[in-house]
């Protein structure tokens, strides 16, 4: 996978050198043909696409455009987390055409038989999609899924109050000011893993235990361990530190339009995740939620519901061609730069082990902060 | 007229009997849709909790069918410490609750014209009528450690050092006392409302100060309402878990929320355990509790005016829990109240001390009784309506941010305006708004529902003779024990096992195409509004039947025999003479009721079809971007409009009253 996020970072940079030239050669017309405005197939007038996903997700002229573009009415429904949603369509699906699991979801799903194969011929916007995002590990043929938005676990913190800058994890679990965790196991026990020198798809037992005890042994500065809403607590000044998703600091950054709040991915490695379009299984209308990915992928599209979401794009098109606002493209706490890329890996999904690690997660939420 | 008079007290006894004695059908009927609702949607989704409770967790986090004690092990185990942490909680939460509630519930009470009365008991549910989660940052915001209470306290120099109040047991119990204040106010309101203040009256005529009046009428006589409130708080806070979760911090964890994690870790035979045991110590309690009645209660013999003394503590439980516990609480809690009033009294007699004494003792019971009286509305007005200041603020925060103050701007509430306008399409208020309507499709029809099933069930089983009787009485708390998300879970896999079952059924499948020939629709088995209402219906009748039956408790029977003997059939004497007395714990039931649907999450999330999302649904799940204030403002218009339909109605009343 490391390899994976290498190339990554050298297509990226060879495109970065290259494709402004072949641009430039081309004249408008190549540019042009890029970023054609996205046209709905024939014949869907007066249907019904019905989505799931996570509330305003999406930025907030995708859904209109696309019922205007396509002549259709889309149903928009919420979840809040990866489990609930999975839990609904396990027992049958009420009737959804598109759904939004992360990286891990998506292998469950595969495996039980809950997400319809997707036919990438009806999604030519496809060839977009950045090179280290094609045939990601949870997913490798992209036979059920194409990535919609990606980030990274790290750690938002308020520069002021810590009083220098923070690289590493290790530094967060010596810090003596209060701190927040998140509520994710998996990317938690992975900070524990890394730190020991393990793997953080282990499926030693006993080096889960092992993370298990170093993390409740470190966890005396953690006063909570918050849902998805550490950036809350982080800008009210309630905890000085915060492990978060990536999009999330950057929303107060943008806020506050003060230096206090950075983010970082610490150099020890960490998580990166991707959310994923996919179409579940008995959905009502299948060939419309192909049409809706494919209008997704467009380049301009994903460019406006990534600068939206402040989440990174896996649209490689839409990088190249700038369409992603600036300041989020030169930041490399989005876009991470090559030697950052090397140090992340993707969770991945062993049914073996799930159960060692969400106990070891029990009894940290239980001890965590209190001791034993 | 004279002389039956003291037939009727005379006989008394006998009539009792007689009417107890022969089975009354229409009581049993008047249970039915309760109990059928309650038995579809509550017992045969729990059969679901406990079977999972016994089998194994799949690879994948499917349930495997084998029996296994491995989850309660577990419990055991590991889930102990937090098991007694939740209890001791839930025990604070309970005891507070009821010291703040009681004088509130008192004031309500005695407001003169009925205006000030309904006002003074809006403006306590009034802020419940606010998103949970807007209102829940609030408190963060007011209790942490750069937070409004700290500021002030600090500016003020009381303080030198922030408090250390957020992510503590303290924050969780201010919290979940918050929360469950109107379920402590609303029954003993209910209970209160009946009581008849001549008897304080003549108490005092009778030689009584204010404290003997207090602690020998007032409190023994409201102590069914007290008790009812005292369950509705202390059952449902045991599993709390958004209040810990967003309050507590990693000091303030509870059992409620390692159920959760549990369910949505696709762990549903350990979350199933877990809700097992936290349900069956709650009916253990109650067993317990019921067990110290019957003993203590045969000592003190003036408590229990009940004549059946040869009945178990079990059947005693079943067939009143509320009058068997107002037994109890009456000997624990006035007991020592009357022996102090006995002995003080006592004292000054023998003492032969001089009547300006005795008279200065009685002017500072009833100075102290004053202050209390004073005190207690502007203390509890004050904590129910200070979250809220800071959420109407918060709307008007020029940021995404419902935290930090970054300069007045209206543009939330513009978005809001331009929406309904139809000016602009903003996709995400378009959805809050889309939202919002569905909210109030399913709080409002879930309510009416809940209200006349669970007013029926509760007058059939207090007026009502027949069989299964008791059974019926205990199985009307278990809903309120049971943790949300479990429900949650096992009404989803209830709700597809009979959707299958139908759609294969031809008979059901005629009935729905004739619905759907007669009306014009095209509805098919599956998720929707109807799975929604019927969640809500399912929690909410419970909440409902436990505030009437407090008050049916109290009632007069002889007000409906009068009635009939003047020839009022039944009917006629439920509208005239039953329902305007129960009328208030009706509403107050109602309210809860609303309450509770509209802040309810776990259910919804689980129960809703496609185009169905509820805006608590809809803010839970802006948790993966920002909460903003739009859901302050939106919250905050809410709260504008339901203030303008009571001063309404308020008005209309007042101005029918006075024309009458």
């Amino acid at each position: 996978m490391r390899k994976l996020f290498l190339m990554f970072t050298l297509v990226l940079l060879i495109a970065g050198a290259v494709i402004p030239g072949m641009v430039l050669a081309q004249g408008d017309d190549g540019e042009e043909e890029r970023v054609q405005p996205w046209v709905c197939p024939e014949g869907f007038e007066g249907q019904t696409l019905s989505v799931y996903n996570w509330s305003t997700y999406i930025a907030e002229d995708t859904i209109p455009n696309f019922e205007e573009l396509c002549g259709v009415t889309v149903e928009y429904d919420i979840y809040e987390s990866n489990e609930s949603m999975l839990a609904r369509i396990r027992e049958g699906n009420p009737g959804y055409d598109i759904v939004v699991p992360s990286d891990y979801t998506i292998a469950i799903m595969a495996e039980e038989g809950l997400l319809e194969e997707l036919n990438l011929d009806l999604i030519p916007n496809f060839v977009h999609i950045g090179e280290q995002f094609v045939g990601a590990p949870y997913d490798p043929e992209n036979q059920y899924s194409v990535p919609y938005q990606w980030g990274t676990v790290g750690i938002g913190y308020n520069v002021t109050e810590v009083g220098g800058e923070i690289t590493t994890w290790q530094e967060m679990l010596d810090y003596e000011g209060p701190v927040a965790w998140l509520e994710d196991p998996r990317a938690m026990l992975a900070v524990g893993l890394v730190l020991l020198g393990y793997d953080p798809n282990t499926d030693n037992p006993d080096e889960i235990d092992e993370a298990m005890e170093f993390m409740i042994d470190h966890s005396e500065n953690v006063v909570a361990i918050a849902a998805d809403d550490g950036q809350v607590l982080l800008e009210r000044g309630d905890v000085n530190m915060t492990v978060e998703y990536s999009g999330d600091i950057f929303q107060i950054m943008d806020e506050c339009e003060c230096e206090d709040f950075a983010y970082i991915i610490p150099a020890e490695g960490s998580t990166v995740w991707t959310d994923n379009l996919a179409i579940p299984v008995d959905a009502p209308n299948p060939e419309l939620a192909h049409a809706f990915i494919d209008y997704v992928l467009h380049p301009v599209v994903g460019a406006d519901i990534s600068n939206y979401t402040a989440y990174g794009s896996p649209n490689a098109t839409a990088i190249e061609l700038g369409l992603i606002d600036e300041e989020y493209l030169e930041d490399p706490a989005i876009y991470p730069d090559e030697e950052t890329s090397e140090r992340l890996f993707y969770i991945t999904e062993n049914a073996e082990t799930e159960q060692y690690f969400l106990d070891a997660w029990d009894e940290i939420v239980i001890f965590a902060g209190i001791g034993e | 007229m004279s002389g039956k008079i003291p037939t009727i007290w005379t006989f008394r006894k006998d009539v009792i009997v007689k009417r107890n004695r022969s089975p009354n059908l229409g009581g049993c009927f008047l249970a039915l849709p309760a109990t059928f609702w309650l038995t579809l949607f509550f017992l045969a989704p729990l059969v679901i909790v406990i079977l999972a409770s016994f089998w194994e967790r799949g690879l994948r986090g499917e349930v495997v069918h084998n029996w296994t004690m491995e989850n309660y092990q577990y419990v055991d185990e590991r889930y102990r410490p937090i098991l007694d942490r939740s209890l001791g909680i839930a025990f604070q939460t309970t005891l507070y609750a009821l010291v703040l509630g009681f004088p509130l519930a008192y004031f309500i009470t005695t407001r003169q014209r009925q205006w000030a009365r309904q006002l003074s008991l809006f403006l306590v549910i009034l802020p419940f009528w606010t998103n949970f989660l807007i209102r829940t940052y609030a408190w963060q915001v007011l209790l942490g450690t750069n937070g409004v209470i700290n500021h002030y306290f600090q500016a003020l120099g009381l303080i030198d050092e922030p408090l250390e109040i957020l992510y503590t047991q303290k924050a969780v119990l201010i919290g979940m006392v918050y929360g469950f204040l109107p379920f402590m106010v609303l029954p003993i309101y209910a209970s209160l409302e009946r009581f008849d203040f001549k008897m304080v009256e003549a108490a005092k005529d009778l030689g009584a100060n204010e404290f003997s009046a207090f602690v020998r009428i007032i409190f023994p006589l409201t102590l069914p309402g007290v008790i009812a409130g005292c369950i509705l708080v202390f059952v449902p806070s045991v599993g709390a878990f958004v209040t810990p979760d967003l309050l507590g911090g990693v000091e303030g964890l509870m059992i409620g929320n390692l159920i959760n994690n549990a369910f949505r870790r696709r762990n549903m035979p350990r979350g199933s355990a877990t809700s097992i045991v936290l349900m069956g110590i709650v009916a253990i309690g109650l067993f317990l509790y019921l067990f110290v009645v019957e003993r203590s209660s045969s000592g003190t013999s003036s408590q229990s005016p009940d004549d059946e003394e040869n009945e178990t503590a079990l059947q005693k439980l079943a067939k009143n829990p509320i009058a068997a516990g107002s037994a109890f609480a009456g000997t624990t809690v006035s007991t020592p109240l009357m022996l102090w009033d006995d002995v003080s009294g006592e004292i000054i007699r023998h003492l032969n001390i001089p009547d300006s004494v005795r008279r200065w003792r009685d002017t500072t019971v009833q100075l102290t009784g004053k202050v209390i009286m004073l005190l207690a509305p502007i203390v509890n007005y004050v904590f129910l309506w200070i979250p809220i200041v800071v959420l109407v603020t918060f709307s008007f925060n020029d940021s995404r941010s419902t935290g930090v103050w970054r300069g007045f701007s209206t543009r939330w509430y513009t978005r809001i305006t331009d929406s309904v306008a139809r000016n602009k399409d903003d996709f995400s208020t378009e959805l809050m708004l889309e939202t919002l309507q569905n909210s109030m499709i399913v709080s409002i029809s879930a309510t009416i529902i809940a209200a006349i099933l669970g007013t029926m069930i509760a007058m059939s089983i207090v007026r009502g003779r027949f069989p299964g009787k008791n059974l019926l009485a205990g199985l009307l708390y278990l809903p309120v024990a049971i943790p949300e998300i479990a429900q949650a879970f096992s009404l989803y896999i209830f709700f597809n096992l009979a959707f299958d079952y139908l759609r294969e059924s031809s008979v059901a499948m005629a009935i729905v195409d004739t619905i759907n020939y007669v009306f014009g629709t095209s509805y098919d088995w599956g998720f929707g509004y109807s799975t929604i209402i019927i969640s809500h219906v399912a929690f909410n009748i419970s909440f409902v039947a436990i505030v009437v039956r407090a008050r049916l408790v109290d009632m007069n029977p002889r007000y409906e025999e009068a009635a009939r003997d003047l020839g009022a059939n039944e009917w006629a004497t439920f509208w005239r003479v039953t329902f305007p007395i129960l009328f208030p714990a009706i509403m107050a039931g109602a309210l809860l009721a609303f309450t509770l649907s509209l802040d309810d999450f776990v259910i919804t999330l689980m129960t809703t079809g496609i185009g169905t999302t509820t805006l608590t649904v809809y803010v839970y799940g802006l948790l993966k971007q920002t909460v903003t204030p739009e859901i302050n403002a939106i919250s905050t218009l809410m709260i504008l409009a339901s203030t303008f339909l009571v001063g309404l109605s308020l008005l209309l009343q007042g101005r029918s009253a006075s024309r009458v």
